[in-house]
């Protein structure tokens, strides 16, 4: 065989792609059309470490990853694009070393950037398919408002502890992302996979789900998620489609759209909602206090109780019993009220803050006058008074 | 079912329990209320279902409902493999067996 094959691959690249080229729905024209393609993620993160390594490893000719975050030891439970040596150093620069190494065929392009409504539709512009692997609703909606407005397919990915969601949006006829959540959940009703966690391997199932729709639909193979939402249950091992349709009054990729351009989407998802979450908004800004406060009332041995809603685990990892707290998780703080003295100054904290929020505005609700939030929880008081705090 | 000895003026009147089908919440949900993932509750339609997992649970009421009482933006609800929403989803009879499922939007990534 020539080093250039008649069908556009290299010798090297037949040897590469040997199992692809064996399965009829890949052969020589799939690989071709996957080598011609061109895939942006964005976020090198948990959900765009595992699609972005397969995706190389496919033969994808283009890859364009999209982060601004640097690797951070917390991240090396899932984010395997990255390793112990790359901690403290851009993820983009890790994630282009590993990536050739994998499979220097591939083209890697990388923005370092936040993605945002200014420059969504210039980075997203002129790719064959997006993965989404961003780890907030903002960016989320952004990104699939940018894709229904460019007619860019959207390979959709979500994670929270054990549980996943999967989906194709944005490809001709089918749903889009507001189809599904037409609106974010406020601030405090939806926790990050930080507050919340999430089992390391997970995002290495649904990132792998979201590859494979990818070269599935860049080779014009098998029945897409295209319509289908999936639902991974990790705990239990359940796998569950369920059947999803555009929204005919979708604000974006409906007949009669609203949004016709890429809007705020910080704004779009705190906008203000009525219910508890929004006494929760306005107790953390009218309610709060910041760590200094608390570093003065301490160091003036002002008289105040210390609660801290966070959950069992975080309280091991680490806490402030040293200055008097004590631990009630979120959950059964309703059924600890009594233990409460509704005199006497109450401090509620949590992780960074919007359970201690949260937990604010249940308590005045519940007569607790005197309750107020930590600003920016643990996190902040350890930035600012404990370096050597153990943090999460 | 044969039912004897009964004038047809009492099986008239006899009303067949409302239908019992299972609820499955996502994990952080039933964490977050002390409930189980699948809760069981006997309703004629959704409404009705979700209404009963309300009852027993005040904050799940909470979380999917507007103080409007509409289903919250984002949380989608399932009957089987197919969404239900509105109005027309909220009064979707249910069968004895049906499992409804809630399904919020999520962002980890």
């Amino acid at each position: 065989m020539s080093s250039t094959a008649a069908d556009g691959l290299s010798a090297d690249e037949v040897r590469r792609y040997g199992r692809h080229l064996s399965i009829p729905e890949v052969g020589l024209e799939g690989q071709r059309r996957l080598k011609s393609s061109a895939v942006l993620l964005v976020g090198a993160g948990g959900l765009g470490s595992p699609a972005a390594l397969y995706l190389a490893a496919a033969g994808v000719g283009r890859l364009g990853i999209v982060d601004h975050d640097v690797v951070e030891l917390s991240n090396l439970q899932r984010q395997i694009l990255h390793d112990t040596e790359s901690v403290g150093s851009s993820k983009l620069g890790s994630a282009s070393q590993r990536l050739a190494a994998i499979n220097p065929h591939v083209d890697v392009q990388t923005f370092e950037t936040r993605l945002e409504s200014s420059n969504a539709l210039d980075i997203l512009a002129g790719w064959d398919l997006i993965i989404d692997g961003s780890d907030n609703f903002p960016t989320r909606y952004l990104v699939n408002d940018a894709c229904v407005m460019l007619g860019i397919p959207l390979a959709y990915g979500a994670i929270l502890r054990f549980e996943g969601q999967a989906s194709l949006f944005a490809t001709p006829g089918g749903p889009c992302y507001r189809c599904l959540f037409r609106e974010p959940p406020p601030p405090g009703l939806a926790p990050s996979c930080a507050e919340a966690g999430v089992l390391g391997v997970l995002p290495g199932i649904v990132g792998s789900i979201q590859a494979t729709e990818a070269i599935k639909w860049l080779i014009g193979a098998g029945e897409s998620l295209a319509g289908r939402l999936l639902l991974i249950d990790a705990l239990r091992m359940e796998f569950r489609s369920l059947t999803i349709s555009p929204d005919p009054e979708c604000a974006v990729c409906g007949p009669r759209p609203s949004i016709t351009e890429l809007v705020d989407y910080e704004q779009f998802c705190a906008a203000d909602t009525p219910g508890p979450e929004r006494r929760g908004e306005e107790t953390m800004t009218h309610s709060g206090i910041g760590v200094a406060e608390l570093r003065r009332r301490l160091d003036e041995g002002e008289d105040f109780q210390l609660l801290d809603v966070r959950e069992d685990y975080e309280w091991e990892i680490c806490n402030l019993s040293a200055a008097g707290a004590r631990l009630i998780p979120l959950s059964q703080l309703p059924d600890e009220l009594d233990s409460l003295d509704r005199e006497r100054a109450l401090i509620i904290h949590c992780r960074t803050g919007p359970r201690g929020a949260n937990a604010v505005a249940y308590l005045r609700a519940m007569g607790f006058d005197n309750a107020v939030n930590l600003e920016g929880g643990i996190l902040a008081w350890a930035k600012a008074f404990d370096p050597d705090m153990a943090t999460y | 079912m044969r039912i004897s000895g009964r004038s047809s003026e009492s099986v008239e009147g006899i009303q067949p329990p409302p239908p019992t089908v299972s609820i499955r919440l996502p994990a952080a949900l039933a964490e977050r209320v002390g409930s189980a993932t699948v809760a069981s509750v006997e309703a004629k339609d959704v409404h009705g279902a979700l209404a009963a997992l309300g009852r027993a649970y005040p904050e799940v009421a909470q979380l999917l409902y507007t103080p409007e009482g509409t289903i919250r933006p984002f949380v989608n609800i399932f009957l089987g493999d197919r969404a239900v929403s509105g109005d027309a989803g909220a009064t979707e009879t249910v069968r004895h067996g049906d499992e409804l499922r809630i399904v919020p939007s999520i962002a980890g990534g």
